[in-house]
């Protein structure tokens, strides 16, 4: 595939976006991983709440996995030069 | 003010602001002569050769600009910082064959991209409407001048797509002004800004 | 003093400090979403580059991943709000018992107390019962969470492969773009330049723009020329120099039809007072 540097440049943002949703999506399972989930009350709503935190750690973490995935597939497609003629300002 | 342009292309109004003064395209002599005499009167010109110059070279122009795909060309003579400056805006229409104004901006600006000739081609976002924007310079005089310095004229050019027509509008802001390009690059966006679909016929507007 | 050594058992199981870990989590998920979500839904807008037919895979896949995390943190939101109503429930009861056990401390082994002890030891009982209710209203909020979630993220989905895919073909489109219109947008926008190249003579004659040529030697200002109706004048007049007779005053710029913001910081302390007498630029 022939390289589009603008376009890349213009590709470039939407890595730039999804960088940014694994960054902070990246974050939050790490705190949630952190959290003391086996005395928030009665041992069955501990057991609900380690579970549904389970779950939540899950998804975050495949939604972070979805947009590193997507980070790799536009720097592929981005080009090196597409970030030079990226003028700041009024980006679209 | 009028723009010569296809039938076939839809009708568009800029606004331009009243420091620009159209070059007369009016396809009737009287009515071009009466335009140019009014831009002779508006320039405060006294001298008889000076206007007689100005008078021929309007003329000349205008008939150029018949044979070109130019839809209008003005200039403005103003103070910028206490200082004269000038520039000169140039309007066109052009076939883009597609009504997706992304593509259309995204293919521009590669084409652009790959021109030697522009720098600093980039896709910016003008309201609700992506358009691209290029720089290019041109010498305007094979030697330096007496002053040391080469004569450049530096024009920032801008492709808007319009918005359900398989056209866009292309505009140059150019000026030999280089110390008052920041102003005029601001004002070619804010033009740009201003484009409308117009009925019924296509107008550089004050 | 501990409920479970003083009333035997603990009404009121939960710690507060877990609890507003937990809830700082979640808030922080939360936040993390919007954050995510956020610069995605920016670009995909109405009039963005990707709002076309040839964008519109790309745009699609951008608010698919935006649904995905907005549908989240919805649910998330709910089931914070249930955290927070569990703390606060937690907060109010733990106070509660806290006093009975105070009391029933202080009562010791007294026989004569027997009564009021177990009164309180009944009211603690009860607490326990309210307790195990709203905890039983958080665990469904986490449920529901669970539930939520197995709609919303599917683990079989493959954004990244669609959006590859999406590349290649606006790609491709760019390029067909191209070869079919470039040629023609290069050649009207060369002649736009040209056209602004030959309209800055008119600043010339009027002496406000000294480029220390002479333009009558340019190409394009000689066919410009031969198309005047003076020819020899003009040329005559071109290899002048004007500037002894440029307008004495010239207007302030005002560019002012509708002026940005950006125009007008640029325009900014540019008003100085009248010009004596005016100078190229």
């Amino acid at each position: 595939m022939q390289q589009l540097p603008l376009v890349g440049a213009e590709v470039q943002r939407i890595g730039s976006a999804f960088g940014t949703a694994s960054q902070e999506l990246s974050g939050a399972v790490n705190r949630l991983g952190d959290l003391p989930v086996d005395t928030v009350g009665t041992p069955s709503c501990d057991a609900a709440v380690s579970s549904g935190l389970r779950d939540l750690r899950t998804a975050l973490a495949r939604l972070q996995a979805t947009a590193e995935e997507c980070v790799a597939v536009l720097v592929r497609h981005g080009g090196p030069a597409g970030g030079e003629d990226l003028r700041q300002g009024e980006p679209t | 003010m009028l723009i010569e342009t296809t039938a076939a292309a839809p009708r568009i109004r800029v606004e331009v602001p009243p420091d620009f003064h159209q070059v007369p395209l009016e396809r009737e002599t009287e009515a071009r002569t009466a335009s140019q005499l009014q831009v002779l009167d508006e320039m405060g010109l006294s001298q008889a050769d000076q206007r007689e110059a100005l008078s021929l070279y309007l003329e000349g122009l205008a008939v150029r600009l018949t044979t070109a795909n130019v839809g209008g060309s003005a200039f403005c003579a103003v103070r910028l910082d206490g200082r004269p400056s000038t520039a000169t805006l140039t309007v066109g229409l052009q076939s883009i064959g597609t009504l997706d104004r992304g593509l259309a901006v995204l293919g521009a600006a590669e084409a652009l991209r790959r021109d030697p000739r522009y720098t600093n081609v980039a896709v910016v976002e003008l309201g609700n409407q992506a358009a691209v924007t290029a720089v290019a310079e041109r010498s305007l005089a094979s030697n330096e001048s007496t002053d040391g310095r080469r004569a450049v004229l530096r024009e920032m050019l801008a492709f808007v797509p319009v918005q359900g027509h398989p056209w866009a509008v292309l505009l140059t802001l150019a000026t030999p002004c280089l110390e008052d390009w920041d102003t005029y690059v601001a004002l070619l966006l804010d033009i740009c800004r201003s484009l409308q679909i117009e009925r019924p016929e296509p107008s550089l507007l004050r | 003093m501990r409920a479970d050594v003083i009333l035997g058992f603990d009404p009121t199981p939960a710690d507060t400090n877990a609890l507003v870990a937990v809830s700082d989590g979640l808030r922080g998920a939360v936040r993390a979403l919007i954050e995510a979500r956020s610069g995605l839904d920016r670009l995909g807008r109405t009039g963005s580059v990707w709002d076309g037919s040839a964008g519109a895979p790309l745009a699609a896949l951008l608010r698919r991943f935006s649904q995905q995390a907005s549908a989240l943190e919805e649910s998330l939101v709910d089931c914070l709000h249930a955290v927070d109503g569990w703390r606060a429930g937690v907060d109010a009861r733990q106070r509660q018992v806290a006093e009975i056990v105070a009391t029933v401390a202080e009562l010791g082994d007294d026989p004569a107390a027997t009564t009021r002890r177990t009164r309180l030891i009944a009211m603690a009982r009860e607490l326990g019962v309210d307790h195990e209710r709203a905890a039983a209203d958080l665990s469904a909020a986490f449920e529901e969470l669970s539930a939520s979630i197995q709609q919303i993220v599917d683990p079989h989905d493959d954004l990244a492969a669609e959006l590859d895919r999406a590349l290649l073909a606006l790609a491709a489109a760019v390029e067909e773009w191209m070869a079919d219109q470039a040629p023609e947008l290069l050649r009207t926008a060369l002649t736009l330049g040209e056209i602004a190249g030959l309209t800055t003579v008119i600043s010339e004659l009027i002496g406000i723009a000294a480029l220390g040529r002479n333009p009558g030697e340019d190409e394009g200002v000689a066919e410009v020329v031969a198309k005047s109706p003076g020819s020899h004048r003009l040329i005559k007049a071109l290899r002048q120099q004007w500037l002894d007779v440029a307008p004495v005053e010239l207007p302030a710029a005002t560019f002012a039809v509708r002026r940005s913001a950006g125009l007008a910081d640029a325009l900014a302390g540019r008003r100085g007072g009248d010009m004596e007498r005016t100078e190229p630029c």
